[in-house]
């Protein structure tokens, strides 16, 4: 089907609503986009943007609600069915081949007639060409595609989208792990093409950006619509606000308590003290300082490095340069296994592929940690009955279900599964715990256990805390110290008493 | 009653609902009914030949030796690789030790480092795989290649006889009244069960099997013990490369050919998986009796060896079939439509 000039919106969603076991994802969302306009969605982590992209880009389905196409009903059920209306994604990740020519790369999938592994066709140089060009990419189609920068594979995915029929381009954090200069060339291309037609549907968390760029803006709070507007009908303070959860009457905006701390002597060296880390395109020069038994924070949205860096203090990713030290004494950078065996154990976010193994049981999956106490073993072997014994502990003090030491992990639901991936780290009795996105993906009630597991473990073990999270909600009234990484920049601390959920947003926002 | 029999059993019976006791896992259960069911076919079909001492006694040696090799392999495995260059490394095994044996070395002393032979062997497999970062084919194809080379190179690419008679006959020695082939993997058997289940090396060869990523952020020496794993290996194919030799008297370069496949295939159909992280060693003594049983009693039958083979690997391939099905992994493709 194609897609005629045509009046009004070419593309409407009408109370599109999705529910996932528990949680509404959707509530009744209108959108409208136009021809040669450039649509941003807005809203914080869990809001319903990626939901919303789904639907439309077929991947998942709608339970109520209507998608029209140039006025059309039409039922989009697969990501081909997408593809047929002109739906074309460009999806948050650079996914190549890494050995294929970035011009094979971008017609993968979608090549005319033969295609050969070989040098492109004339034929197929001259297409690809002609959309590198629309946006202004300056590299062969014949570079192999592991020889290209992040921001010229980005260019590279949008060519892509643009030799699909259509006329609709759905950017999913095109900028999200750009630097400034690159984002800026990649938003003066996306304004040459809505010059030439095209509707461009995009998601961000880069405020300045929309302002300039965004002819409209549609923002989402907790699956509910609350706001469409024109360029220059709000300011940047009004966006915050209306991006920021309503959360007056929960606990997320108290300030945390600092008569609980626990006094820290003068001239011990801090627990862990981190100077001018740099890793290469995550984050540059970042220092902080956390004492022994506090919790420190790392705020943060997607792309803006706040994970990379707690991954990077506990060596599970290179750094480029700067200094860990631990009570004191330089530990290196670069290796999990040196930093663990000084006390240094790291929770990543990436749960299922690097926090646990899925195919052992959860005895297994605690045992995993090399500082095992010495209750657990017997002429340095492992006995059965004295591990479930102590794997018993944890089952009964963080309420894991099923309450059965032998189940594979992989079978648990995910917040019984992040409680044991910490309660692994636990065991290791660490000097201090680097945890990435603690309670992503984990139900309600789970997420409480685990801030209060948190807050124990910091005030009771004395051990150094660091949490990175783009749920910021969670670190107020968790964290003692705030710290909010921006495009790689660590900047901006907050003490405890003083951070409140509309400051730290409105400070990590780009 | 029932149930402290079953524990006393070891692996437990199948037990109250609500898991009490541990259960027989649904695949060992599989492979005893088919090695059941094998037995009572083929007694039946050759009552003279197939139901006799003799040949009991003589699949528990060829067994024996099986099982030697697939739990040195079910170690390369589940570490996630695995170790195509164990029939070479028997190979090897068997001319370093008849050359030691022939110049004089004590039968002791030559087994002894006929076993340090092949524990050197995937001491250099593991080292290629674990710190260069050479792929486990890769690796192990070239050591197939070399140690088979340096094999016949040794035994002149011939036979070597005149072993000891001390050596020779423990391969073909009653101990306790079980051939002594089954008597050695048995000892090997718990040994090795022995530090899957109760060492901290057992458990991190099953984690980086599992989960590189999640070992390595764990702090797991991932080098180490992917190395001992490989060693391991190299070490068991010694051994079984010294019980070939003692069984058939001779020490030969080729030998030991067909049990890089015959391995993988037996302790995959034993439940350990390619890429690592699971499998038992329970099910893989049932994967080595299974394919035993089978080729015995086609043996017997006068089946064509060629035609054996083709049957061995329709084997091995619907024993996977039917694990993906047990765990619902045989129509992901068709199930996945839609998604991504």
């Amino acid at each position: 089907m194609t897609v005629q000039r045509h009046h009004g919106p070419i593309l409407q969603l009408e109370g599109i609503s999705k529910r996932f076991p528990g949680v509404a994802a959707l509530e009744n969302v209108h959108l409208e986009l136009e021809q040669e306009q450039i649509h941003a969605l807005l809203g914080e982590n869990g809001a319903g943007k990626s939901t919303l992209i789904k639907i439309l880009t077929g991947v998942q389905k709608q339970d109520e609600g209507h998608i029209r196409l140039a006025g059309h009903p039409v039922t989009i059920s697969t990501p081909k069915d997408a593809q047929r209306f002109g739906i074309s994604l460009v999806p948050q990740e650079t996914l190549v081949v890494p050995e294929l020519s970035i011009g094979r790369n971008i017609l993968l999938g979608i090549e005319s007639g033969m295609a050969s592994r070989g040098a492109l066709s004339s034929a197929e140089q001259v297409q690809v060409e002609a959309a590198l060009d629309k946006i202004g990419a300056d590299f062969d189609v014949e570079t192999p595609a592991k020889e290209l920068s992040v921001p010229q594979l980005r260019l590279a995915q949008i060519a892509r989208a643009l030799l699909q029929p259509g006329s609709i381009m759905v950017l999913d954090e095109p900028t999200a792990v750009l630097s400034e200069p690159d984002a800026e060339h990649l938003l003066e291309r996306l304004d040459a093409l809505r010059s030439e037609g095209q509707a461009i549907l995009y998601v961000t968390h880069r405020l300045s950006e929309v302002m300039r760029l965004a002819d409209r803006m549609t923002i989402l709070r907790d699956g509910r619509l609350v706001g469409v507007y024109s360029r220059g009908e709000i300011d940047r303070d009004e966006m915050v606000r209306l991006i920021a959860r309503d959360v007056g009457t929960r606990t997320g905006d108290q300030p945390t308590k600092t008569r609980d701390l626990p006094p820290v002597a003068r001239d011990a060296p801090p627990r862990l003290e981190v100077t001018g880390l740099t890793a290469e395109r995550h984050f540059a020069d970042a220092s902080l300082s956390v004492p022994q038994g506090r919790i420190a924070g790392i705020a943060g949205v997607q792309g803006s490095g706040h994970g990379a860096f707690v991954r990077a203090i506990g060596g599970v990713d290179p750094v480029v340069s700067g200094k860990v030290c631990v009570n004191g004494r330089s530990i290196g950078t670069g290796s999990p296994e040196h930093a663990a065996r000084h006390g240094v154990l790291t929770v990543p976010a990436d749960r299922r592929g690097a926090a646990i193994v899925p195919d052992l049981s959860i005895r297994a999956n605690l045992a995993i940690s090399g500082r095992i106490r010495a209750a657990a073993r017997r002429w340095g072997l492992r006995w059965h009955d004295k591990e479930r014994a102590v794997m018993e502990g944890y089952i009964a003090d963080l309420s894991i279900r099923p309450p059965s030491t032998e189940t594979k992990i992989a079978k648990l639901s995910g917040g019984n599964q992040q409680k044991l991936a910490l309660a692994r780290v636990l065991e290791g009795s660490a000097d201090v715990l680097l945890i990435e996105e603690p309670t992503q993906g984990v139900d309600v009630s789970a997420k409480a256990e685990i801030h209060a597991l948190l807050r124990r473990v910091a005030r009771e073990t004395g051990c150094a805390v660091v949490i990175a999270s783009s749920e910021f909600e969670e670190l107020v009234g968790l964290a003692d110290d705030v710290y909010v990484m921006r495009s790689g920049r660590l900047g901006d601390h907050m003490t405890g008493d003083t951070t409140t959920y509309h400051k730290i947003l409105e400070k990590a926002l780009p | 009653m029932l149930l402290s029999g079953a524990e006393a059993a070891g692996t437990g019976a199948v037990s109250a609902p609500g898991g009490l006791g541990r259960q027989w896992p649904a695949a060992e259960i599989q492979i005893l009914s088919a090695i059941i069911v094998l037995c009572i076919v083929f007694s039946f079909m050759f009552p003279d030949s197939f139901a006799t001492t003799g040949t009991l006694l003589n699949m528990a040696r060829v067994a024996g030796i099986l099982l030697v090799v697939a739990i040195g392999q079910s170690f390369a495995l589940i570490v996630g690789g695995f170790d195509i260059s164990v029939g070479s490394t028997m190979g090897l095994v068997s001319v370093v030790c008849a050359t030691l044996m022939l110049s004089d070395f004590g039968v002791g002393t030559a087994i002894a480092l006929g076993i340090l032979t092949g524990a050197a062997v995937g001491l250099v497999n593991g080292i290629g795989i674990a710190f260069f970062r050479v792929t486990p084919f890769v690796m192990t194809l070239g050591m197939l290649t070399a140690a088979r080379g340096l094999a016949d190179w040794i035994a002149n690419g011939g036979t070597m006889t005149g072993l000891p008679r001390a050596f020779a006959m423990f391969g073909r020695n009653m101990w306790w009244g079980v051939p002594s082939a089954a008597c050695i993997a048995l000892i090997v058997g718990v040994i090795a069960w022995l530090v899957l289940q109760r060492t901290r090396a057992g458990l991190y060869i099953y984690a980086i099997g599992g989960s590189l990523e999640t070992a390595r952020v764990a702090g797991v020496p991932i080098v180490r013990y992917q190395m001992l794993a490989y060693t391991i290996c190299g070490a068991l194919a010694g051994i079984a490369g010294l019980m070939l030799t003692s069984r058939v008297g001779v020490a030969q370069g080729s030998l030991g050919q067909g049990y890089e496949l015959l391995s993988v295939a037996t302790a995959v159909i034993g439940g350990v998986l390619i890429g690592g992280g699971v499998g038992r060693l329970s099910g893989v003594v049932l994967g080595v009796i299974l394919i035993t049983v089978l080729t015995t009693g086609l043996d017997i039958a006068g089946v064509n060896p060629f035609v054996q083979q083709m049957v061995t690997g329709c084997v091995l391939v619907g024993a996977v079939l039917v694990a993906n099905a047990r765990s619902g992994k045989v129509f992901r493709l068709f199930r996945n439509r839609g998604e991504p």
